[in-house]
């Protein structure tokens, strides 16, 4: 326990001197392993080069790629303008539309990261435009964003299908009631919200983008449309990889942009490149999680929790308690799929002890880690948004973020006490 | 200098897109080649490697454009000079972590050369090609960092004033 605390301290001085986030887990995850033995350093080897060339992985690349693709042919503005042309008119006009983009991006990225790029470079400039309140405006761009892992096709949920070896076909079919459930209170919040202040989203009855009409604009939402039939239809046939689909996804991208006009040799060079670095500072990010992982392991951090937790005799609802906010805790600092692949083997054996269903804790699972994407000091969607626009400051998406955080955890609360809205749907297909 | 760091990382990037741009061709390949019921087994596997040196060749670029994720809550609120001075020290750090992973992975990289290891799959490409692609990366990486410290140095002995 000491060295966990210790270890987290470590984390917590780095990040804050300002040092990247990268660097942070990789030098921690370094120097513990280092102090536990010297010998040991050579794991460090094995774990760069395996996530660097993980077959996995490779599908971030190419879901970065069908995202930029949207993104710089102007697919996604055209679709975000024509979704904004439908909601408007509803209290909280554009920031519906950047919860119901967030969602259909999500079924076509598969990342809580690109999700929130793609939509908030889309949203962003008509926001401001338009005075929306930008706390707000931020914090529902990253929040829509966290609904990519939990909207298959969910990298997370592959991830965890395969470590405690159940079926990802399922787990996708349990995460449609939860995620649905999620979009539609975060619609709810915002029209509560605009309704108690109209200020904060503006009405207007001009569109801040080109004007188009209704029908026009379901000449723009159709390619999405038929983007994520491809791509989840391809993953829930069984007829594509999650990779495979990313790729037949990009390469419809692609044929989308050429149809409507946009694709030139310049805009293929700037998607291409565009996608490198991002996918290269993720990825560089991943790998020091990996190391910091490995120290974890190497420490026997692990082990340890889990011997305390089973030791503890207390009902199992306090113990699911714990637990959850132990995720809440270490999702503060762990990105999303590290944190996942360091607790599982402690926590998932721990769970089914207690009688829970393992595809309903995948469920629950993955909303805690969405909490984890948009809390600081490591909510990876926080830092997106923030990439998207350097102007805004860290703080503001922060609080924007946080009313959304309250209702991820109100879902995770209502899971807990009615698991049949995961579970139904998988035992009734 | 400066001019030649910028000429290899723009060479880098180009490399890193030319090789995502084969990364998407082989795996539509592999799609529509089973469509086609053509077999086509390794696309996944040469994915892989590919995939681990157009994330290292890409990094450096990511160095250039000061693309790190970072939490800057903390340092925004402190003078100018503890910041850059910060800025300073995170670079040194970086360069210190890289030459680690250089060590402990080039290490392996050599270990894996002699004893001839090759990878598991149908492919069985020597390890130690992939390797020394990640560490060659890393290497350059050092490069970006070193120069982009000179730069914050400069700033620094300059207070504010753009070296650059």
């Amino acid at each position: 326990m000491t060295t966990m605390l210790l270890m987290g301290l470590t984390v917590l001085v780095l990040l804050g001197a300002g040092f990247p986030i990268a660097l942070v887990l990789g030098v921690t995850g370094v120097i513990w392993t280092w102090l536990y033995n010297p010998a040991f350093m050579a794991g460090i080897a094995h774990t760069v080069f395996n996530t660097a060339s993980s077959e996995t992985l490779i599908a971030i690349p190419l879901f970065i790629l069908m995202g930029q693709i949207v993104q710089h042919s102007r697919i996604a503005e055209r679709f975000y303008d024509a979704v904004a042309t439908w909601l408007r008119f509803l209290p909280g006009g554009l920031l519906h539309a950047n919860v119901s983009v967030s969602a259909v991006f999500s079924a076509v990225s598969g990342s809580s990261v690109a999700t929130a790029a793609t939509v908030a470079t889309a949203a962003l400039p008509s926001l401001e435009k338009l005075n929306y309140d930008r706390r707000l405006s931020t914090g529902t761009l990253a929040a829509g964003g966290t609904l990519g892992i939990l909207i298959p096709p969910s990298i997370p949920l592959i991830v965890y299908g395969s470590l405690v070896e159940e079926s990802i076909g399922s787990l996708f079919i349990a995460a449609l009631l939860p995620a649905l459930m999620v979009v539609a209170l975060f619609h709810v919040y915002i029209f509560i919200r605009a309704l108690m202040d109209p200020s904060i989203a503006p009405a207007t009855n001009k569109p801040a983008g080109p004007a188009i009409t209704m029908l026009q604009s379901l000449a723009a939402i159709l390619p999405v449309v038929t983007i994520v039939v491809v791509v989840l239809g391809g993953i829930y046939t069984g007829w594509t990889t999650s990779t495979e689909a990313a790729a037949l996804g990009a390469f419809m991208a692609l044929s989308v942009a050429a149809m409507q006009g946009n694709l030139s040799r310049g805009l293929i060079k700037r998607v291409l490149g565009e996608t490198g670095t991002l996918t290269a500072m993720m990825i560089f990010i991943v790998i020091g999680a990996q190391i910091f992982s490995f120290a974890v392991y190497t420490w026997g951090i692990n082990t340890q929790i889990g011997r305390f937790v089973g030791a503890l005799d207390m009902p199992s609802y306090v113990i699911l308690g714990f637990i959850v906010l132990v995720y809440l805790i270490l999702g503060m600092f762990v990105d999303a799929l590290s944190l996942m692949l360091m607790t599982l083997a402690v926590v998932h054996p721990i769970i089914v002890n207690l009688g829970y269903d393992p595809i309903w804790f995948g469920i629950v699972l993955v909303l805690l880690l969405e909490v984890g994407l948009i809390t600081p000091p490591v909510g990876m969607n926080l830092f997106t948004i923030k990439a998207v626009n350097p102007k805004i400051p860290l703080k503001d998406i922060g609080y924007g973020s946080l009313p959304f955080v309250a209702i991820v955890l109100i879902s995770v609360g209502l899971l807990i006490a009615f698991p049949k809205i995961v579970l139904w749907l998988p035992f009734n297909m | 200098m400066d001019q030649q760091a910028k000429w290899f990382e723009k060479a880098a990037l180009t490399v890193s897109s030319v090789l995502l741009g084969i990364l998407f061709l082989l795996l539509l390949a592999d799609v529509v080649l089973r469509w086609l019921k053509i077999e086509f087994y390794w696309g996944s596997e040469a994915g892989g490697i590919l995939s681990a040196w157009l994330i290292i060749l890409a990094l450096p670029m990511v160095i250039r454009k000061r693309g790190h994720l970072a939490v800057d809550m903390i340092v925004n609120a402190m003078p100018w000079g503890v910041a850059q001075a910060l800025k300073v020290l995170g670079g040194a750090l970086m360069i210190a972590y890289l030459a680690v992973l250089i060590w402990y992975c080039g290490k392996l990289g050599y270990a894996n050369y002699l004893s001839g290891v090759r990878s598991q799959g149908i492919l069985r490409i020597p390890v130690f090609i992939v390797e020394t692609g990640i560490v060659a990366g890393f290497a350059l990486m050092i490069i970006s960092q070193a120069l982009q410290m000179i730069e914050d140095v400069r700033r620094l002995a300059g207070r504010g004033e753009d070296s650059t």
